[in-house]
């Protein structure tokens, strides 16, 4: 039997949002999925919930670069300096609608980085995400 | 006579006599203290000699040794009469006896003779006393003869020089410690000849330099002059000999004697210190760059051939010139700082570029070289070296405007390149983004229920509508690039501002903001619709972004600085962190602050504008107390 799995979409563009949550709830019904709009919003999650144990916070993060108040990667790097970044250890992917270089490249200085996604994201690379996890 | 032979014949013989203890009456003390007493005589009379004899035979070289020989014998004969005196006890040899003691006797008074005869002489020698302060008088003089010696050799030896001796007579040369060491010679070989002297000399110069020395005897004086010696070790080495010929009261040459001293060195420097100054003279004569002495005053002292070639003039033409009469009137403050500034000690030599006029009136561009040379702390006379660089001069100009011209078209590629790549980051991100998302939507809205299905549809025309106003900011953007359509005019910066705070008066009146204003500049030549954008996207961006609280105050001024003007637009408002933000601050759709309806279109068209028109703008901030944006055109 698959575990279930907790992700989390990071991302300014509320349709894709949506639409996102749509494929999830459809495709991959197992799996929980958490919102937030932009980086500022998923580190003051992560960091109301350090009580927490690791275990119940988010495994997958979905990052969008271009979003307003905290980007991409800043948000890579408050995670860093979160007190939870030495036990918190999700798998990240960088889901941008740029396919440029610098932005690859740039991903690829972080270690936390497991890949990078072109937009749209299809039932498919939902799937292929799911089964790298598991 | 017959007593005589008599006494001879029977000379051992006892019988005429009783012994010693029968005659008279003798108690056996008084006896045996006599007997004891003259054998302790003897036996001390007998180990005196032998004591005197052993002396003399360990110390020798002993004076009066004939003395001591006297006293041993005489104080022996005497221990023998004692002898004979005991032994007269029991054996009365009186005749014996007798004859003993005028031996005894001849010997004492031969012994007096000789000692008489010794008084003058003993009288004439000198106190122990005495010796010994000869002695150390002696010691001393040695001592001080040792030290002048040694002082003698310390000066041969750092003089370099040696002293030598010959005696004519003997023929005998005698050569000093300074002389052996100039020779290199090792301790063994000693040189006492004038022919073993002379084998230090070269082969070829020998014969010469013994007719030489014939010529100072017959002459009677000794020539100073130098001489090539090869020595021991086989060294060259060049000697400066200066010496005199001794003669005797006939005036007849007994001696000469005379120091050498080793020049080798200075001779050798002298050489290349002459080969030097041939050096210099050709590459002075025949340099193909001018070179020149000139004097304090300006006037030519010497020129060789380049710079009468370059100026035109003969040598002679030249030296009735000065420097500054050839100089151009435009170059000799210049040249004359530079001289101020040798003659102060201040620099050592100078280069410079500079013209002069040839004979012909025609001017001749140069490059300069001059440094001054001192003699005794005074300024004696300049060098100068001349290189015709008209061509050169020519060419280095073409050059540097090319260089101007290819500078300003690479900071016009860095520009473009920069607006490119932020395009294409504008594409990815804010145009392909949303594009995608729609297609994604339209794939997804056919499996949704109505209800869903409707929100859907809004959505996506709200995503639409932001394609076509992104779509409209880019068009904006790149017509601003394209210069298209703007001119520039003299804009009074006063009209400009108030047109600003006309179309935002609504909001500063509700912000209640003061604006103040230092207008040193008061017409800015630019884009007078940009000017406008600028001024409005600055203060509707201070006004939105103030300070809750704290009544906001934004400052304007304007000012020449250097060859630009320095236009600046500061306010009281809450900052940003440029720590987090300096990169994006100018860029599209960057969004800083919460609960702002800002587009992010306002400071990047601004950036746009600025720069289209050659200028630049700066953001400072320190994140709290406000922002300042700085305008340089």
């Amino acid at each position: 039997m698959e575990k279930s799995l907790r992700f989390a979409i990071i991302d300014d563009d509320q349709v894709y949002q949506l639409i996102l949550k749509k494929t999830f709830e459809k495709s991959q019904p197992a799996h929980s999925l958490m919102q937030f709009y932009n980086g500022e919003e998923a580190i003051d999650f992560l960091k109301a919930n350090t009580s927490n144990p690791v275990q119940s916070l988010p495994e997958i993060l979905l990052l969008d670069i271009n979003m307003p108040f905290m980007n991409g990667w800043q948000f890579l790097e408050a995670l860093e300096n979160l007190p939870i970044a030495g036990s918190y250890k999700p798998v990240i992917h960088i889901i941008s609608s740029s396919p440029a270089t610098e932005d690859i490249e740039m991903a690829g200085q972080y270690k936390r980085v497991s890949s990078y996604i072109v937009k749209p994201v299809t039932k498919e690379v939902l799937t292929g995400i799911i089964s790298k996890a598991c | 006579m017959s007593e005589i032979a008599d006494f001879i014949s029977k000379l051992l013989e006892t019988a005429d006599w009783p012994p010693r203890w029968h005659c008279g009456k003798w108690s056996s003390f008084h006896g045996w203290l006599f007997i004891i007493s003259d054998l302790l005589v003897w036996s001390a009379y007998f180990t005196i000699p032998a004591i005197i004899i052993r002396y003399i035979t360990i110390k020798k070289h002993q004076r009066f040794i004939r003395l001591y020989f006297l006293f041993a014998a005489f104080i022996m004969a005497c221990g023998t009469t004692h002898f004979l005196d005991a032994v007269s006890f029991w054996y009365p040899a009186y005749r014996l006896n007798a004859l003993i003691r005028l031996v005894t006797a001849i010997v004492s008074w031969v012994t007096i003779f000789y000692m008489i005869r010794l008084l003058p002489y003993y009288f004439s020698l000198k106190t122990p006393a005495a010796l010994e302060a000869e002695a150390a008088m002696r010691q001393k003089a040695e001592q001080e003869l040792q030290l002048k010696n040694e002082q003698l050799r310390n000066a041969e030896t750092i003089g370099q020089f040696g002293h030598f001796e010959w005696d004519l007579a003997s023929g005998t040369l005698k050569l000093s410690e300074g002389m052996r060491q100039l020779f290199d010679l090792p301790e063994t070989q000693e040189i006492t000849t004038l022919a073993a002297y002379l084998n230090f000399i070269p082969d070829a110069e020998r014969v010469q330099q013994h007719d030489l020395l014939e010529t100072f005897i017959n002459n009677r004086h000794f020539r100073t002059h130098y001489q090539n010696i090869v020595t021991a070790k086989g060294n060259k080495k060049i000697f400066l000999t200066r010496g005199s010929v001794v003669c005797n009261n006939n005036n007849e040459a007994i001696k000469i004697i005379g120091t050498s001293q080793d020049i080798t060195e200075f001779k050798r420097n002298k050489q290349l210190l002459e080969e030097s100054r041939r050096i210099f003279k050709n590459a002075f004569d025949y340099s193909s760059i001018g070179m020149a002495l000139v004097d304090i005053q300006g006037r030519w002292i010497n020129v060789n051939q380049s710079i009468c070639d370059m100026f035109g003039y003969t040598r002679e033409e030249m030296l009735q010139r000065t420097f500054m009469d050839m100089t151009h009137p435009d170059d000799i403050a210049a040249d004359m700082d530079y001289v101020k500034q040798l003659l102060n000690h201040q620099i050592d030599n100078y280069r410079m570029e500079k013209r002069f006029y040839r004979k012909d009136g025609s001017v001749i561009w140069t490059l300069l070289s001059a440094s001054l040379v001192w003699k005794d702390n005074q300024p004696a006379f300049f060098t100068s070296q001349l290189v015709d660089i008209s061509a050169n001069k020519h060419l280095l100009n073409e050059m540097e405007n090319k260089n101007l011209a290819l500078e300003k078209a690479n900071h016009n590629l860095q520009y473009h390149i920069e607006h490119i790549t932020e395009f294409n980051r504008i594409i990815s991100h804010n145009l392909r983004g949303p594009a995608t998302t729609l297609i994604s939507a339209v794939d997804i809205v056919a499996d949704c229920e109505a209800e869903e299905a409707a929100e859907l549809l809004t959505r996506i025309k709200g995503t639409s509508e932001l394609i076509i106003q992104t779509l409209n900011d880019l068009k904006e953007v790149i017509e601003v690039q394209l210069n298209r359509n703007v001119t520039f005019s003299s804009c009074p910066l006063r009209d400009i501002i108030a047109a600003s705070t006309q179309t935002l008066q609504e909001a500063i009146r509700e912000s209640n903001a003061t604006i103040t204003t230092r207008l040193d500049i008061a017409d800015i030549h630019f884009p007078r619709v940009y000017l406008e954008s600028v001024f409005y996207n600055l203060l509707s961006n201070a006004i939105r972004f103030r300070q809750e609280g704290r009544p906001l105050e934004i400052q304007i001024t304007s000012e020449k600085r250097g060859d630009k003007t320095i236009i600046t637009v500061a306010d009281n408002g809450t900052g940003i962190d440029l720590n987090r933000y300096k990169e994006d601050v100018f860029k599209y759709k960057r969004i800083f602050h919460k609960g702002h309806n800002g587009r992010g279109l306002g400071l990047f068209l601004v950036k746009n504008q600025v720069e289209a028109c050659g200028g630049k703008i700066k953001i400072a901030s320190d994140g709290t107390s406000g922002t300042t944006f700085t305008i340089a055109l």
